[in-house]
């Protein structure tokens, strides 16, 4: 079955100015996202994962490369055209605190898309439209008048589902959409994005810290450090046996909820996060790699095929069939 | 297991009852809790937010804010009942025998004064000894809890650290009067999941070298089955489940515990999650049975109008639950 390409990301380079030079946040990332998937985008902070996801909405414009969207180049896009194509993909934000309008009410926030673009005439459809949103999300439409702070974390991220739908959006960012929430919470919001998807054929990408809600949320997975691609494959192929040292570690590191799983001599990887101010020579992630050997400090490698997808090392791991 | 000698307890924590007097009337966030620490085990207690698990460790350590006070139960250290000391003979106690690390490093480390004089100090406040032997332990602690160049680190201030290096210090901070009990809140949660093993495996080591009991709250049920030799689970203010960890992840009974395991995502599968209906109720509308009735699949009449007792369905593995109870006699 061909796979249609919704976005389509090519050399993507984003970099800052900051005191002692310039950060690196992404460096040359090609990026295909398919129609009606879930592609996470993992990494430890400073992995430039966020950063990616904004360039790829173009709220922040990049240092270099492009991005198709729908048939639709953003990246040569004048503001006028920008703002049409923006209809199509949303935004959801990890804290439901901070990205709702505290002064505004619950249906005043989820018609604000609606207002911006003039959907709708008579305010009667626009508030018929809005409840409907509340009832999709699971918000009791007698709460329309509600504020934000009357609700909890898991409504108020809820609230922010629902103004992400409002516009029928076809690509929806989640970054870190469930990390404030507690583990009960965090399921409901897990599976609510799970129907969404279904019922209304969306796109996500979805950015996340946590390898086990990846795990369960998304189809492919695309693991980045400091600003590059190491590894990009289906959900499935890299759990059960990655490529990548760093995916490795990764999962490795992830406390389980299983005792019986416990390890107390497992691998660790040492070190911390190198500075994306003077990324490491050859393969960013060498020198936190226990196999790097002298290639590694020297040459970058490049994403080459393995089962599933991509890996952008020069000593893969080996594949467990 | 049968015939597992019994574990000497270090600290015992006998129907705690934490207060609030607020705006509101009397809010109650620590209502009743048991709780055993056993001399060089790691005991979990975990629950979401609002379950009173942080204003547990807090009681202990009588850190608690101006309007909120232990009104009931005991904090037996040994012998000795925390709650009926002065706060100058308490806090002689803390930091010689118990300590605790928060999840947030920075805010708990002055911005303004090396880390090394830091942990120093805490020396020198509770042993006599110079300047210069307290900042040579400094060093050794340094060394001991994995910062590199620890002499040059000893001048670094705060802000000079990344998140895993500063929660090194605060470790080293809280090892270096070589404490029975280690209290740790959350300590890994602000930390990438690398650093965050990390972590873990210097508390593991730490703890093989000198016997220290740890009390791991969190609210990472992973970071439980990786650690924990025995878990309290919290719900609204109460201990719902307590069990051997082993046993507590192989055979919940509260239907609270089974919801909690059933809601995480696997790394192994991706079956739709169970997810637990509702929300926590809040301090000042708690129901008048179980706390839990409200968003338990099983609840009956009896559910809603008294409070469970918690009884026993195991070896060490006691339940807050009429239905527990119930399935046992069957």
């Amino acid at each position: 079955m061909e796979k249609e390409i919704l976005m389509q990301a090519r050399g993507i380079t984003k970099e800052f100015k900051a005191t002692g030079g310039i950060v690196h946040a992404v460096s040359g990332v090609d990026l295909d996202i398919y129609a009606g998937e879930t592609l996470a985008l993992v990494g430890e902070s400073g992995c430039g994962k966020s950063t990616l996801g904004k360039v790829l909405l173009r709220l922040i414009p990049p240092t270099a490369g492009s991005i198709q969207f729908d048939g639709e180049d953003l990246t040569a896009m004048n503001n006028k055209q920008l703002r049409q194509a923006r209809q199509k993909m949303q935004l959801i934000f990890q804290d439901p605190y901070a990205s709702l309008d505290p002064r505004m009410n619950v249906g005043q926030i989820i018609a604000e898309p609606l207002r911006a673009y003039k959907i709708y005439k008579n305010e009667k459809d626009e508030e018929e439209r809005v409840r409907a949103l509340m009832d999709k999300v699971g918000i009791r439409s007698e709460f329309y008048r509600r504020y934000p702070h009357q609700f909890s974390g898991g409504q108020r991220q809820r609230v922010g589902i629902a103004r992400a739908l409002a516009l029928n959006p076809k690509l929806i960012v989640c970054d870190e959409p469930v990390s404030a929430l507690d583990v009960s919470i965090q399921a409901q919001i897990l599976n609510l994005l799970h129907d969404l998807q279904k019922e209304l054929n969306l796109t996500y990408l979805f950015i996340s810290h946590d390898l086990s809600v990846v795990r369960y949320i998304s189809n492919r997975v695309c693991v980045m450090f400091l600003g590059k691609v190491c590894e990009i494959r289906d959900t499935e192929s890299l759990y059960s046996s990655p490529c990548h040292p760093y995916t490795r570690f990764l999962l490795e590191s992830t406390p389980q909820p299983d005792p019986e799983k416990r390890k107390e001599d497992k691998e660790l990887l040492m070190g911390e996060i190198p500075s994306p101010i003077n990324p490491p020579s050859g393969c960013r992630f060498h020198p936190r790699c226990p196999y790097a050997k002298e290639i590694c400090s020297k040459e970058e490698p490049t994403l080459q095929p393995c089962p599933g997808g991509m890996c952008a090392c020069h000593f893969p791991l080996k594949q467990e069939i | 297991m049968e015939h597992k000698e019994k574990d000497e307890i270090l600290l015992r924590l006998e129907n705690l009852k934490t207060v609030i007097s607020s705006k509101d009337g009397k809010l109650v966030p620590v209502d009743g809790v048991d709780i055993e620490i056993p001399k060089g085990k790691t005991v979990g207690v975990v629950g979401e937010s609002g379950c009173g698990k942080s204003m547990t460790a807090m009681s202990i350590m009588g850190l608690l804010p101006s309007n909120t006070r232990v009104e009931e139960g005991k904090i037996l250290l040994g012998e000795t009942d925390l709650t009926k000391l002065s706060p100058k003979e308490l806090r002689k106690i803390t930091g010689d025998k118990i300590s605790i690390i928060f999840q947030e490093p920075m805010t708990s480390l002055n911005p303004v004064i090396q880390v090394g004089k830091q942990v120093r100090e805490a020396i020198l406040l509770h042993e006599k000894i110079s300047k210069e032997e307290a900042k040579q332990r400094v060093i050794e602690i340094f060394k001991q809890v994995g910062i590199p160049e620890p002499e040059r680190r000893y001048r670094a201030y705060p802000h000079q650290l990344s998140g895993g290096l500063r929660q090194r210090v605060m470790i080293g901070m809280a090892m270096v009067c070589n404490p029975d009990l280690l209290i740790a809140d959350e300590p890994t949660t602000a930390l990438d999941v690398t650093i965050e093993a990390q972590i873990l495996h210097l508390m593991r080591q730490l703890q093989k070298q000198k016997g220290t009991s740890i009390m791991m709250i969190t609210h990472n049920l992973g970071v439980v089955a990786e650690l924990c030799d025995k878990v309290y689970v919290m719900y609204a203010g109460k201990v719902v489940e307590t069990a051997d960890v082993y046993e507590l992840f192989k055979n919940p009974q509260h239907p609270y515990t089974i919801g909690l395991l059933g809601a995480l995502p696997k790394m192994d599968s991706n079956q739709r999650l169970d997810s637990i209906e509702g929300m926590v109720p809040t301090l000042k509308d708690m129901p008048a049975g179980c706390r839990f009735a409200p968003r338990c699949p099983h609840a009956t009449e009896q559910c809603s109008k008294q409070q469970p007792p918690l009884v026993s369905v195991g070896a060490e593995h006691q339940v807050r639950c009429f239905l527990a109870g119930a399935k046992e006699e069957n």
